[in-house]
């Protein structure tokens, strides 16, 4: 009888799991600007190492993909090479004994169909698109371009307040994103491929913790230009374009709906995250630029935006998207059943509710509902749930959100449908009924939640909290002639709204309901192409030079995450949970960046996305 | 095995027409009771059927894929169609693949092969119009491995479907030959090579049995074409397993053996049925003529037959006169047939007239 | 439970048979003094001291008598003689048993155990059994086990001898044996001997005939003058070789019909070419009493003639009018004087399902079954009766002169005298020369090494071989295959018979090893 080993079959196994997860990291830090298509043939050619050479499409058939397929990236394809590939990745999809093979062939079919635009680029004009490059990473994948390396730079040569300044050249919020933002730019830094991405939200932070934006003087404005730029939305999109025309000469006037600016981060993103004082900063500094005026309690209606467009030369309007959506399910118009929207709203206004003893169902899974969950701790309700159809790693909320609010004591009722809301005679709120469900088919990337053939469940609730989502108020506009998509204002890349010379849109309400930063960046370009529109190229003065690089140091470093309050003291108020890095920690954080913007790309032509 | 009468049959449909079958059954079983026949390659009953041809890919309605018809069990209500353009086309391109790997292009084409026309890929390639292989093949030849004295290993004529490694796993159980060089390089590592004394290979040929192609072969394959020659089931006069088989006969000669299925040895064969059953039958020292001891130089010279037998009854006659029928003895070779050893029996009985007659199965 | 036999070399596609019930998790017992192949997948290995079957079988029994393992129901509805065989078994209780066969004990009590416990159990033995002076003791006592454990008349069962040449059960069958007729129908029997006289019309001889290890003695000692060989090669296959070529030297007349020129029909005084299996129609009987078809596939070019014609030939000429027949006809006519047979012919064989899968014997109606598995509800004497088997030690034990015990038997790449296998190029390259296996131990205190060339001699003659060194044999054993002319072990061997079947005692005798 053969001898049993308690070793792999394979002596190599556990050695290849180390190897793997340090290539997941290479394939997880994809640089910005390749070719798709020769990720496609290293997505091959790795299906191709991972055949087991039984089956005669997976085996031959792969390899010779991507032979095909190698002829495409090096551009020497004609279009009957495409329809090799094509025909041979259905034999392989259809006849393929097992998801080595057949997943390789429908990954192709599928990168094919993607990346057709890439793929007629390389038959017809032998090279890829125009947009293909490389660049530096973070400050690509920033929607407003920061200069990340310059600030991180800056911040580890102990000049906070270059730092703050260096932001803010291309971004007026710094600490706003230094608190929330949800940092694209660490999705593909390099460093990852050492250990994991830098921590940069955290030097940012740090950054405007100890240089206060307000207190960062900010660059003189633009000698004036006499125009006139109405936003609509006070909001980070709409000041941010206040910020940048106003600087570049333009008088700015901000119609605000609400008494106070900052739009979502006020009034969506409650003071534990983000403290009404550290917004201020931002907001004092933007306003500290002069030439803008603030006109509170503006509600824009179809009229009075018609008499916008007469009356500036310009308008951009960042309205965001601040209605709740609801559920049409019984008795969703109960007292006690609140939208999301309104209660944050609210808050950010400054009225704080009182939830004391109350037990307090959340349904949604996204951000605002765990922000309306741990709020409602904080409120003292007695018990908080979230419902939510799907399972806990399909919700929409960032990960981390939603561990802070299950370690702060919310408790997650997964995969239970909202069914119908239990009243009493009085017409309050009871308990939310619930239909259980199973995880089901992936649709769009999720698995699409699938009602159970069981009895329904009864969660006791005295608020119904409803975070499904936010819309846009666009009907007053959509009146007035600006188009909407899916109830979503239309504009094109650069944010111009068709057939309407001189009106730009940007931000959630042209997005949907995003991040900060993406509507920072949007705020920026409608600045930027107003000023050309009004017949400008202003560029903007700025004198902060970079430090120059230390070589890198290639040792493997741990991440330095930023910390927070402990659970069960933060839960009881709504000061803000994060704590920010320590000098120590911002130094060390600093020294992992690799700094890209002059080794490799960062210092070839083209190689950096950055305005002057 | 299955051996619970009362399990429900199943029915599925196959192209329009409605099949009952046993479950557990496959597709392809059924289809053949519905006279449909799916083409295989790698598949070889009892066995190998691990599916790497994909040549029996069928369409099953409902199925995202294709399936293989000769591993998968029918269901009921399966809808499957064998002769769709696209199961063609595939079947085809399969082939046209294969054939790319087959080395068409760096091998010496099919008319050098020992299995030419009884090539079970050229067949089907034929049958279903696959002239070309799928893509241009590099001209790179690998060496052939032939030191074994029966058994040679072509790798450029491999398909890598791997029925020898089943005859070896499964016919055999002798778990020698297998695979090499994983994945896409995927080669069988066939033990004929210089170092084959040193290996656990029986030199039993099933692998050879197995091979579709040419690329394992009994050497003396090369030395006939099947067209040539014609088949007689017969037993091996070995051992006492008694396995069936065909002789091949080539012009009154024997040139080869082929295992036959049944109980018996179920297509199985060692290497003295496969190799040395038939040599001797024909060897150049085989004796003719009948010979009788010259009285005069006591040398035994060749004589006609009745001059043989006529010296036998004088003799044996002779001695049955002089001491009695007792003082007579025959044996009979227990490798001789039914027949041989019935009558042999008959002759020292009625003709000698004794019962000393015995058989060498004490010895 | 495998006794005396390597299926793996012997019988290779039983042997594949074999390997594919162990790996499919058939429990294996190797009952064998040497380590062979399918030793490594044994549960058990009992590597007995050559000859004591008997003592192992009977420890077996103890064992199982004692630990309450008896099938009682079977014993009490389908057998006799059991507490006769108690008594025997009785005399050797498992250490006893084990010393006299040099094993562990406890492999012993694991063997009976695990062959009792089992739900069905097969015993396949081969020639390791029957070729030794106690050979029939030998068969009786595992036939005593199975009775015992009721391993008898159901599918996986059994005591299955592994015949050693492919038509030993059909000429065992035919009658060609001095005692019985066809069918096994005893000579002794007036009745059978009034059927086959009325049939062939004479008389058949009322005293029953000599055993072929009978016949060249008496042919020494001159009470048999005429001898008619057929296909045999006593002088390479027989023990004893000397004596052999003495009593062929005796004899008056000697005709031989063979293939080949071959060491016997040198002796000859006439010699009678006869044809092949592939140049003849007829029938073998497997070791499973598998009777399949013989076709012609070829007519060799040369005067050569069909046996049954010679035979017929000769029968007329002395005096016996015999009709020419076909093989079919002859299949025909013993079918008719044979009851196990009685239902088959060429005809039915050569038609399916018997074309695939033959017929297994006793078939004896032309439209009723076969028989796959014998002894079903009823033995076919009737009740089973276990024998008396006290352990005998063989006829020839080492001593001083002649320390080493020699075993011989067969290799995979060589069959008998190699008359078939010895004309195929290729099979030389594989086993193409004779050996003795010595065990290192002994091989280091002789000072041979592997591959030595050592003069291996008997009290009977001397050969001259290379020496394998290993473990695949014990200390003060050794094993020779039995294929050669160069070499010929039977140069060796004894003539110790078994009493009842008159079986040489091929598998022991004692010989001495010096370097050559």
């Amino acid at each position: 009888m053969a001898m049993l080993s308690v070793a792999p079959k394979s002596p190599d196994d556990e050695r290849l799991g180390a190897f793997v997860d340090d290539f997941r990291r290479r394939v997880d830090s994809t640089p910005l600007g390749v070719c798709p298509l020769v990720v496609t043939l290293t997505a091959l050619e790795t299906a191709a190492g991972q055949t087991c050479g039984k089956c005669v499409p997976c085996r031959d058939g792969i390899p010779h993909l991507v032979e095909l397929m190698r002829t495409l990236v090096d551009c020497d394809a004609d279009a009957s090479v495409v329809d090799e590939m094509r025909e041979l990745s259905q034999l392989v999809r259809d006849t393929s004994d097992c998801a080595i093979g057949y997943h390789a062939a429908d990954q192709l079919l599928a990168a094919l169909d993607a990346f057709s635009a890439e793929v007629e680029s390389h038959l017809e004009r032998h090279a890829c698109t125009a947009g293909i490059g490389q660049t530096v990473p973070c400050e690509t994948g920033c929607p407003a371009h920061v200069n990340v390396p310059g600030y991180i730079a800056l911040v580890a040569a102990g000049d906070n307040a270059g730092a703050v300044a260096m932001v803010r050249k291309d971004n007026p919020f710094p600490t706003a994103c230094g608190l929330v933002c949800e940092h694209p730019c660490e999705a593909k830094c390099r460093r990852r491929l050492i250990d994991d991405a830098i921590n940069i939200r955290g030097i940012k932070k740090y950054a405007t913790d100890q240089a206060p934006a307000d207190h960062v003087p900010v660059p003189r404005r633009s000698p004036d230009t006499g125009c006139r730029i109405a936003v609509v939305g006070g909001g980070p999109a709409g000041m941010t374009c206040a910020y940048f025309a106003s600087l570049m000469g333009h008088r700015v006037t901000v119609f605000e709906r609400r008494s106070k600016l900052g739009g979502m981060m006020r009034y969506g993103i409650p003071a534990y995250r983000f403290p009404r004082e550290r917004l201020d900063e931002d907001l004092r500094a933007i306003l500290s630029v002069g030439g803008i005026e603030v006109k509170y309690g503006a509600e824009i209606g179809t009229e009075e935006f018609e008499a916008l467009r007469r009356d500036y030369d310009a308008v951009f309007v960042a309205i965001g998207a601040h209605t709740g959506r609801t559920l049409s399910i019984d008795n969703i118009d109960a007292d006690g059943v609140i939208p999301a929207v309104q209660l944050l709203g609210d808050i950010g206004d400054g009225a704080e509710p009182d939830m004391t003893g109350k037990r307090v169902v959340v349904i949604g899974g996204g951000n605002v509902a765990m922000d309306c969950s741990r709020t409602a701790l904080r409120a003292g309700a007695r018990e908080v749930s979230i419902v939510y159809r799907r399972r806990q790693e399909d919700m929409t909320a960032l990960q981390s959100e939603v561990l802070s609010a299950v370690a702060e004591g919310v408790e997650m009722v997964t995969l239970e449908a909202p069914a119908a809301i239990e009243v009493d005679d009085a017409g309050h709120c009871t308990a939310l009924l619930t239909q259980p469900q199973m995880t089901g088919p992936i649709r769009n990337g999720r698995p699409s939640p699938v009602a159970l053939d069981v009895p329904q469940h009864r969660i006791p609730a005295d608020l119904i909290l409803v975070a499904v989502g936010q819309d846009i108020v666009s009907g007053p506009f959509n009146a007035a002639g600006m188009p909407t998509n899916r109830n979503r204002f239309v504009a094109d890349d650069a944010l111009r709204v068709p057939d309407m010379p001189g009106v730009y849109a940007g931000g959630d309400c042209q997005t949907g309901p995003k991040t900060v930063i993406k509507a920072i960046g949007a705020g920026k370009v409608a600045a930027r192409n107003i000023d050309e529109y009004l017949g400008y190229h202003h560029t903007l003065p700025f004198d902060i030079a970079v430090p120059a690089p230390h070589p890198n140091d290639r040792t493997p470093v741990g991440r330095v995450n930023i910390a927070e309050r402990p659970a069960r003291e933060r839960r009881c108020d709504f000061a803000g949970v994060e704590i920010g890095m320590s000098a120590q920690e911002a130094r060390q954080e600093c020294a992992r960046c690799l700094r890209c913007d002059v080794y490799g790309i960062g210092s070839a032509e083209g190689g950096r996305v950055q305005y002057e | 095995m299955s051996n619970s009468p009362k399990k429900k049959l199943v029915t599925l449909t196959i192209d329009g027409f409605q099949v009952t079958a046993r479950p557990g059954m496959t597709v392809k079983a059924a289809a053949a009771k519905a006279g449909i026949t799916i083409p295989t390659l790698c598949f070889l009953r009892g066995v190998s059927a691990i599916g790497s041809c994909r040549v029996c890919s069928v369409e099953l309605e409902g199925h995202d894929g294709f399936i293989t018809a000769c591993n998968t069990p029918v269901a009921d209500g399966m809808v499957i169609h064998t002769d769709t353009e696209r199961v063609r086309t595939y079947r085809r391109n399969l082939l046209r693949i294969i054939l790319a790997d087959h080395g068409l292009d760096s091998t010496a084409y099919c008319f050098s092969c020992a299995k030419n026309g009884a090539c079970q890929l050229q067949a089907l390639c034929n049958a279903y119009g696959a002239t070309e292989p799928a893509w241009r093949v590099e001209q790179e030849r690998k060496p052939i491995l032939e030191s074994n004295p029966f058994l040679a290993y072509d790798p450029n004529l491999c398909i890598r479907c791997q029925r020898c490694v089943g005859a070896c796993n499964t016919q055999a159980r002798n778990h020698t030959l297998h695979t090499a060089k994983r994945g896409m390089r995927t080669t069988i590592e066939a033990p004929f090579g210089p170092d084959w004394k040193a290996t656990t290979c029986e030199s039993c040929g099933c692998c050879a049995a197995a091979c579709p192609t040419g690329a394992i072969v009994e050497k003396r394959r090369r030395t006939y074409r099947s067209w040539e020659t014609r088949r007689v089931r017969t037993t091996c006069p070995h051992c006492a397993v008694g396995c069936q088989y065909d002789l091949v006969v080539r012009n009154n000669r024997i040139v080869d053996v082929d295992a036959a299925p049944g109980q018996t040895n179920d297509r199985r064969l060692c290497v003295k049925g496969r190799s040395a059953s038939f040599d001797f039958v024909d060897a150049p020292d085989r004796l003719r003529t009948p010979l009788v001891r010259n009285p005069t130089t006591h040398e035994l010279e060749p004589a006609s037959w009745d001059e043989a037998l006529d010296a036998v009854a004088e003799g044996l006659g002779r001695v049955k006169r002089e001491y009695g029928p007792d003082a007579l003895a025959g044996f009979a070779c227990s490798r001789s047939t039914n027949e041989d050893i019935y009558l042999f029996e008959k002759m020292v009985r009625c003709a000698f007239g004794t019962n000393n007659v015995d058989n060498c199965a004490r010895i | 439970m495998l006794v005396g036999s390597n299926p793996e070399e012997a019988h290779p596609v039983l042997g594949m048979q074999v390997r594919a019930a162990v790996e499919r998790g058939c429990r294996l017992i190797v009952v064998d003094p040497r380590e062979i192949g399918l030793s490594k997948r044994a549960d058990v290995q009992l590597r007995v001291r050559p000859g004591t079957n008997v003592a192992l079988a009977n420890g077996m029994l103890n064992v199982i008598l004692r630990d309450g393992l008896v099938n009682k129901e079977f014993v009490d509805e389908r057998t006799e003689g059991f507490e006769q065989m108690r008594a025997v078994a009785e005399q050797y209780p498992p250490e006893k048993a084990a010393a006299i066969c040099n094993i562990p004990e406890r492999d012993l009590v694991a063997a009976a155990h695990l062959y009792a416990q089992a739900d069905r159990a097969a015993i396949l033995y081969c020639l390791g059994v029957a070729e030794h002076s106690t050979g029939t003791d030998g068969v009786m006592s595992l036939s005593n086990l199975a009775m015992a454990t009721g391993h008898l008349g159901r599918r996986g069962c059994g005591v299955n001898p592994i015949r050693g040449q492919n038509n030993v059960q059909g000429a065992c069958d035919m009658g060609g044996s001095p005692d019985v007729l066809p069918g096994y129908q005893k000579v002794a029997n007036p009745d059978v001997r009034a059927k086959f006289s009325a049939a062939w019309g004479v008389d058949i001889p009322e005293k029953p005939g000599m055993k072929s290890t009978e016949v060249l003695p008496a042919a020494i000692r001159g009470d048999i003058h005429g001898l008619f060989i057929f296909g045999e090669d006593p002088v390479r296959t027989d023990p004893d070789t000397a004596e052999v070529e003495q009593a062929l030297e005796a004899l008056d007349f000697l005709v031989v019909d063979e293939l080949f020129l071959t060491d016997t029909a040198k002796f000859a005084d006439v010699v009678l070419p006869g044809r092949s299996y592939a140049e003849k129609e007829g029938t073998f009987t497997n070791t499973e009493r598998r009777v399949q078809r013989v076709r012609r596939a070829v007519t060799a070019e040369g005067d050569m003639r069909l046996d049954t014609d010679i035979f017929t030939d000769v029968m007329n000429r002395m005096g016996y009018p015999q009709p020419r027949l076909t093989s079919a006809q002859l299949m025909d006519e013993m079918a008719s004087l044979t009851p196990s047979y009685g239902g088959m012919s060429h005809t039915r064989l050569d038609a399916q399902p018997a074309f695939e899968h033959g017929l297994q014997w006793p078939c004896p109606k032309a439209d009723g079954p076969d028989t796959p598995v014998m002894h079903v509800g009823k033995f076919a004497r009737g009740l089973g009766l276990f024998a008396e088997t006290p352990y005998r030690p063989s006829g020839e034990l080492p001593d001083e002169e002649y320390p080493f015990v020699m075993m011989t038997g067969r290799i995979l790449y060589q069959y008998n005298a190699r008359a078939m296998t010895g004309r195929t190029h290729g099979l030389d390259e594989m086993g193409g020369e004779s050996f003795i296996e010595v065990n290192t131990q002994d091989a280091e205190r002789l000072g041979i090494a592997d591959g030595e060339r050592v003069r291996v001699s008997s009290r009977r003659g001397q050969v001259e071989v290379a020496a394998r060194v290993s473990r695949r044999t014990n200390p003060g054993e050794t094993w020779m295959p039995l294929h050669y002319r160069e070499g010929n072990c039977n140069v060796l061997t004894s003539d110790f018979l078994d009493p009842v079947a008159k079986v040489p005692e091929y598998k022991v005798c004692a010989v001495k090893i010096e370097k050559a």
